[in-house]
């Protein structure tokens, strides 16, 4: 069978008109459908967000490590920062400024009070005075001093006691320390505890040695009231948890 | 030079002071509740040290047995955790003249703390403990008669040293079990805690492995290949021929005696896959299954009190520890860092729920310990070569374990000191056996 061109352009038409139909409505459905999927979805706004850069992958927990000698305790004697990266702490707020004092000549309202200056104020001297055996302990003004927490901190650090061991009471150790810096006399009060006085007996002997090695001079400001007197410890191994 | 005075208006303040730290009082410097003149600088954080302790050679004995004594000492007391045993080199004393007795000062000056002084005559062994702070009066004496060797007598005096000190049994005079190769196959072996005195006790050319201590220490239990299956036996610990315990198709290993001696805890793989069983000591007989799982479940340990069982699995992935009521119920996993961890073992301390397992750490094995209270995990070994299998030392302050082709090592239960090699050799299973009896 044979068609004629008119025949095949009407078919070729029709045919034409067919497809375009049918992938209209394909595409009609599916737009459709994506609508009625999008309707069925909650609204963005009633849905919780999610972080996601947060989320970080879980580090495995890691075996620890043979113990090894204890760390020596922080020394507290001074609190000196020494991170040299840390930046200084900001100036805290200026005090107010005192309205009667002259900015130009801030020194005018300032007058020596008790003492002109013909008034003898008598021969400087170093007597801080002699050691005496039956003084004890110091004075609250030298509590914190920086030479005596270095002496504490060298006594903590001589200080070994057997770990087996346990005390119920405390010995008290005494050091004289001379104006020179080294230790002259060293006593114990005995504990009731003999181990615990050897062991205090045991760390005043270090100490005495070292100090004697290497002496460091007492300081002026605390000469008289630290080299007078027996500068004395409390060692108390009760009061440490192990 | 060191004045001593005790004047009492010094002691009142001092017991004041104390009062004082036990009311908990602030401050650590100076205290203005105190007498005055009595303000003094509070030192309270001793460094906590070993025991030093003095071991020396004894001149009223001959040198032979005084060697001994003071060698097995020194290893005891060193091994014991406690105590810093003393370099000979450093004694300033005149052993003539002191005979058994002591110099206190001359002890002091040397940094001793005690001083062990014995005598060996042939009938009988005397041994004193000084402590030198409170004298020239020994304050522990024992006299021992020769029956035994003096290497046994040493070990007890050392119990006895420790006990006074720590009011804990020693573990001197203890033995552990251990596989060897032997040619032909694998033998059970015993020795004394400190090497000594090394002996097989399966007598057999098969191979065997896995021993166990019974609570008595008078039977080992150990898996052996002897009738081509590895079944379980139980024999005498000096030695001799064991009765077949178990004999299930399949695994018959990794005995572990219930702490009344009644029961076994083992593996069994008689249907198919592994899993933990309890089984009569006497006669064999299956008590109960403890786990019924896909995975592979093995190595049981019986807790001190009895109540649990520590196994392996590997139903989570790889081989992690669990425990289980040992009257059934409900596995927990335990160990949670490290992705292998086998051979589990109890401390036997009282009061407490400790673990000692082996881990791996990157190529080797290392010992590690988990307080199962509080989660806190303590290293045991590291950086020395491949480590596995513990065994706690029968009052808990020790670990023997086996380091792969170099021996058996004991150390510290608590992770601190070195660990101290007491067996030369390739040896695996390690089995620490129950105390001495006097």
């Amino acid at each position: 069978m044979s068609l004629k061109d008119g025949e095949m352009h009407s078919l070729a038409a029709i045919g034409a008109v067919l497809l375009s139909a049918a992938l209209g409505a394909g595409l009609y459905g599916f737009a459709g459908g994506a609508e009625a999927e999008a309707a069925a979805r909650p609204e963005l706004e009633d849905m919780e967000a999610i972080e996601a850069s947060i989320a970080t992958r879980k580090k495995p927990a890691q075996l620890p490590q043979k113990k090894t000698q204890e760390a020596p305790p922080e020394p507290q004697a001074d609190k000196v920062n020494r991170d040299a990266d840390k930046m200084p702490d900001p100036p805290k707020d200026k005090p107010p400024q005192d309205p009667k004092i002259d900015v130009n000549d801030p020194l005018k309202n300032v007058k020596r009070r008790d003492v002109g200056d013909d008034t003898p104020v008598g021969k400087p001297t170093d007597d801080v005075g002699a050691f005496n055996e039956n003084e004890r302990g110091f004075a609250d003004e030298t509590k914190g001093h920086p030479y005596l927490q270095k002496v504490a901190r060298d006594i903590n650090d001589a200080w070994e006691f057997p770990k087996i061991l346990s005390a119920t009471n405390a010995a008290v150790g005494c050091l004289h320390i001379t104006a020179d810096g080294k230790i002259a006399k060293t006593k114990l009060e005995k504990s009731r505890d003999d181990q615990l006085d050897q062991s205090v007996e045991d760390a005043l002997t270090k100490v005495e040695k070292k100090r004697n090695n290497n002496p460091e001079p007492v300081p002026a400001d605390i000469a008289k009231l630290a080299t007078t007197r027996w500068i004395c410890f409390k060692f108390n191994p009760q009061s440490r948890t192990e | 030079m060191l004045q001593v005075q005790s004047p009492i208006a010094y002691r009142v303040a001092t017991a004041l002071a104390v009062a004082a730290i036990a009311a908990g009082a602030p401050g650590s410097v100076a205290r203005a509740d105190e007498p005055k003149g009595g303000v003094v600088i509070d030192v309270n954080s001793p460094k906590r040290t070993l025991y030093p302790i003095a071991i020396p050679m004894s001149p009223e004995s001959d040198a032979t047995a005084s060697r001994e004594v003071a060698t097995v000492a020194s290893f005891d007391l060193g091994l014991a955790g406690v105590f810093k045993v003393l370099d000979p080199a450093g004694f300033l004393a005149d052993l003539k003249a002191e005979g058994l007795g002591v110099d206190p000062k001359k002890w002091k000056d040397a940094g001793a703390y005690g001083v062990i002084k014995y005598r060996v005559t042939p009938g009988e062994v005397e041994f004193r403990l000084y402590e030198v702070a409170k004298g020239a009066t020994p304050s522990l004496t024992r006299t021992y008669p020769r029956k035994g060797d003096l290497r046994q007598l040493t070990h007890r005096w050392c119990n006895e040293v420790v006990k006074y000190y720590t009011g804990e049994a020693g573990f001197f005079g203890s033995k552990i079990a251990f596989a060897v190769k032997a040619k032909p196959g694998n033998a059970i072996y015993a020795m004394d805690f400190d090497g000594a005195n090394a002996f097989s006790v399966s007598r057999n050319s098969s191979t065997n492995m896995f021993p166990a201590w019974s609570p008595s220490g008078a039977q080992i239990a150990y898996t052996s290949y002897m009738r081509n299956n590895p079944d379980l036996y139980v024999g005498p610990a000096a030695g001799g021929r064991p009765k077949q315990i178990s004999k299930h198709r399949g695994m018959n290993t990794g005995a572990s005696w219930s702490p009344d001696g009644r029961q076994i805890a083992l593996t069994l793989s008689k249907d198919g896959s592994p899993d933990i069983y309890i089984i009569n000591a006497a006669d064999g007989s299956v008590v109960r299954q403890l786990t019924k799982d896909k995975a592979i479940d093995t190595s049981p340990a019986w807790s001190p009190d009895g109540s649990q069982i520590a196994f392996v699995s590997d139903r989570a992935g790889g081989p992690q520890i669990y425990v289980v009521p040992s009257g059934g119920g409900g596995a927990r996993q335990v160990s949670r860092v490290g992705s292998y961890n086998t051979t589990p073992a109890w401390s036997p301390r009282p009061g407490k729920q400790i673990l000692a397992y082996t881990t791996r750490d990157g190529a080797t094995y290392d010992i590690v310990t988990l307080d199962l209270a509080t989660g806190q995990m303590t290293r045991i070994t590291q950086n020395e070569g491949s480590n596995e299998e513990p065994s706690f030392s029968p009052n808990g302050r020790a670990i023997a374990f086996a380091r792969a082709g170099q021996g058996i090592y004991i150390a510290n239960a608590d992770g601190t000191g070195t660990a101290v090699k007491v067996w030369s050799g390739s040896a695996t299973g390690v089995d620490w056996g129950p105390a001495p009896k006097d």
